[in-house]
């Protein structure tokens, strides 16, 4: 049997090594550097499996750990404060390992400090807390796939110092309140019952691929006892933090409007010319979700939260394609003319072109245009990806993100739609 | 297979040299940590939250000296700059202040870099020894290796 662990910090796979079972395994396992994407890194990203580069197509864990080649769970891992729509950051990446049937396991703050300007000139120092609907996303996401997407709370001082964060030890130590590890500093505190917990659940599943097999032991994991309390623990997490609101109160569904679809069909009609008339997938679900974005055009947080609104709000099946609801993304403000049946969308901000020249800059990446004369042998496999993949992972993060989530984008200047 | 060294073990090794030779670590950066504590420029009106941050690889105290590192596999005189600027500016002065806040008696404070082991490395730090009050170089099995100055 051969593990291999792959990571984007050798600390944090050594941290999960030395706490867990995978110190008994026998070979030791290999550590391998995860790259994250031929965009970010054209020199080594086609030298991984493509099983890992499959993972990686949406976005980049912080470790997949292997048995034969089989992947069995992945760990991302964030020491950011997980408000609003911050809290879905990181989400297509948990999405992209549990839609190709590989557990998730998050550990993120259940609250991080954060100092302010007041406006008397002195510093607030407050919590900022992890949006709740985080649960509520991941719990869709188990009940679509039926493979364990958990979260964990990286160790903080919050529950102790809740109402006095400027006291909290690791506020003064300018780890904005959150416990580090003493062996491994970089990574959370061992000792933490969150991290315990952590600890045997990823026991567990490791136990239940050598015995049953990593694909055969998927589907059966969601009923084991390690899996089933976490997963009971993040529903309670989520209506005690919720306080009674409903999840349309929240981030980032505050930030969606449902139409009927014959509004989207009306607004895109300016498209329609030549003889060109909008294809059958957009008409065949009779609402639409608009998520609107009243900002520069931009990655981070936002196709992440698109990723959670379709699994909160769209999805019923394992697929995109499988949805009670179109998914659009309309980059302005937004105002639904319900007397014409369409919509306006304004932006001083975004601008179809910011998209194109993203798009512009990922083919820059490609290799494709050269002649195989003016290849150098270090550049064939890369080559040779790309004859196979196209431009699939050397496109922008945020590109591939929200292409792959959107029916549609909306700029108010232009407009991406699917057909089918 | 032998390991590469990265920027990674780089600083990590320093990390532990530095513990073992008793020096406090106040801050640590590696590429993909999430760790490291962002240094703020005064002149930072207009620009991005995050426009002039400088996040050193490495600040440690001991007694009433602090040091600084850049740490990189292959030198890049993008960290001479950021040392030179650190140096030689009072730019950063403030947030400086701030993060050794905690250590009062760290009245000195030294920059420098640490790199891998290399003869075209050890070439540019003498090259750019005036702008560098210490430099490391790490070998491959991880061997430290203060060639320039002292701490």
């Amino acid at each position: 049997m051969k593990v291999t662990v792959w990571h984007s910090t050798e600390e944090f796979a050594e941290y999960i090594i030395a706490n867990t079972d995978l110190a008994l395994i026998q070979p030791p396992p290999t550590l391998r550097k995860l790259f994250e994407s031929d965009a970010n890194n054209g020199k080594n990203f086609h030298t991984l499996p493509d099983h890992i580069k499959q993972i990686l197509y949406l976005d980049a864990p912080d470790i997949i750990v292997e048995i034969d080649s089989e992947p069995i769970f992945s760990i991302e891992i964030s020491q950011e404060a997980g408000t609003g729509h911050n809290a879905f950051q990181r989400f297509a990446r948990l999405a992209a390992s549990v839609e190709n049937g590989v557990p998730a396991l998050y550990i993120y703050p259940e609250a991080t400090i954060i100092s302010r300007k007041s406006n008397d000139g002195g510093v607030d120092v407050t919590w900022d807390r992890l949006n709740p609907l985080i649960f509520h996303a991941l719990d869709q996401v188990m009940n679509i796939h039926n493979i364990p997407a958990l979260l964990y709370y990286f160790p903080t001082d919050y529950r102790q110092y809740a109402n006095n964060a400027k006291a909290s030890p690791n506020y003064i130590n300018h780890n904005k309140g959150i416990r580090k590890d003493h062996k491994y500093p970089s990574c959370p505190d061992s000792h933490d019952a969150q991290m315990q917990d952590l600890f045997k659940g990823i026991n567990k599943i490791l136990s239940e691929a050598i015995v049953k097999g990593a694909v055969q032991s998927r589907a059966a994991l969601l009923p084991i006892p390690e899996i089933r309390n976490r997963r009971s623990f993040m529903t309670s997490e989520f209506y005690a933090k919720s306080s009674g609101r409903k999840i349309e109160e929240m981030s980032p569904l505050t930030a969606v409007k449902t139409v009927d679809t014959n509004c989207l069909l009306n607004y895109l009609k300016r498209y329609e010319k030549g003889g060109y008339l909008i294809g059958g997938l957009l008409r065949s679900r009779p609402q639409t979700l608009i998520y609107c974005v009243d900002a520069a055009f931009r990655g981070d947080p936002y196709p992440g939260a698109l990723a959670a609104i379709d699994y909160i709000a769209a999805r019923k099946g394992k697929s995109f394609e499988e949805r009670d609801f179109n998914l659009v993304i309309a980059w302005g403000s937004l105002a639904i003319d319900a007397e014409g049946q369409t919509f306006t969308l304004n932006s001083q901000k975004a601008d179809i072109n910011d998209l194109i020249e993203k798009i512009h800059h990922s083919e820059d990446k490609n290799i494709l245009s050269k002649n195989y004369m003016d290849l150098k042998s270090a550049e064939i496999p890369r080559y040779y990806m790309q004859v196979r993949y196209g431009s699939m992972f050397s496109k922008s993060k945020e590109v591939r993100i929200i292409s792959y989530f959107a029916d549609a984008i909306l700029f108010p200047n232009g407009a991406l739609w699917r057909d089918g | 297979m032998e390991r590469r060294l990265t920027e990674e073990r780089i600083t990590r090794s320093m990390l532990s040299w530095l513990k073992d030779n008793g020096w406090e670590i106040v801050s640590y950066d590696y590429p993909q940590s999430g760790t490291g504590y962002s240094l703020h420029s005064k002149s930072r009106s207009g620009g991005s939250k995050n426009s002039g941050v400088i996040i050193p690889d490495i600040v440690a105290v001991k007694q009433d000296t602090a040091i600084f590192f850049e740490n990189k596999v292959d030198f890049n005189l993008v960290d001479i700059e950021a040392i030179s600027i650190l140096r030689g500016s009072r730019l950063y002065d403030d947030s400086i202040s701030t993060l050794l806040k905690p250590f009062n008696e760290a009245k000195k404070i030294a920059f420098g870099i640490a790199l891998k082991e290399t003869p075209n490395n050890l070439k540019k730090i003498t090259e750019y020894q005036s702008s560098l009050d210490f430099a490391f170089l790490v070998s491959q099995d991880l061997a430290i290796n203060l060639c320039l100055g002292s701490i």
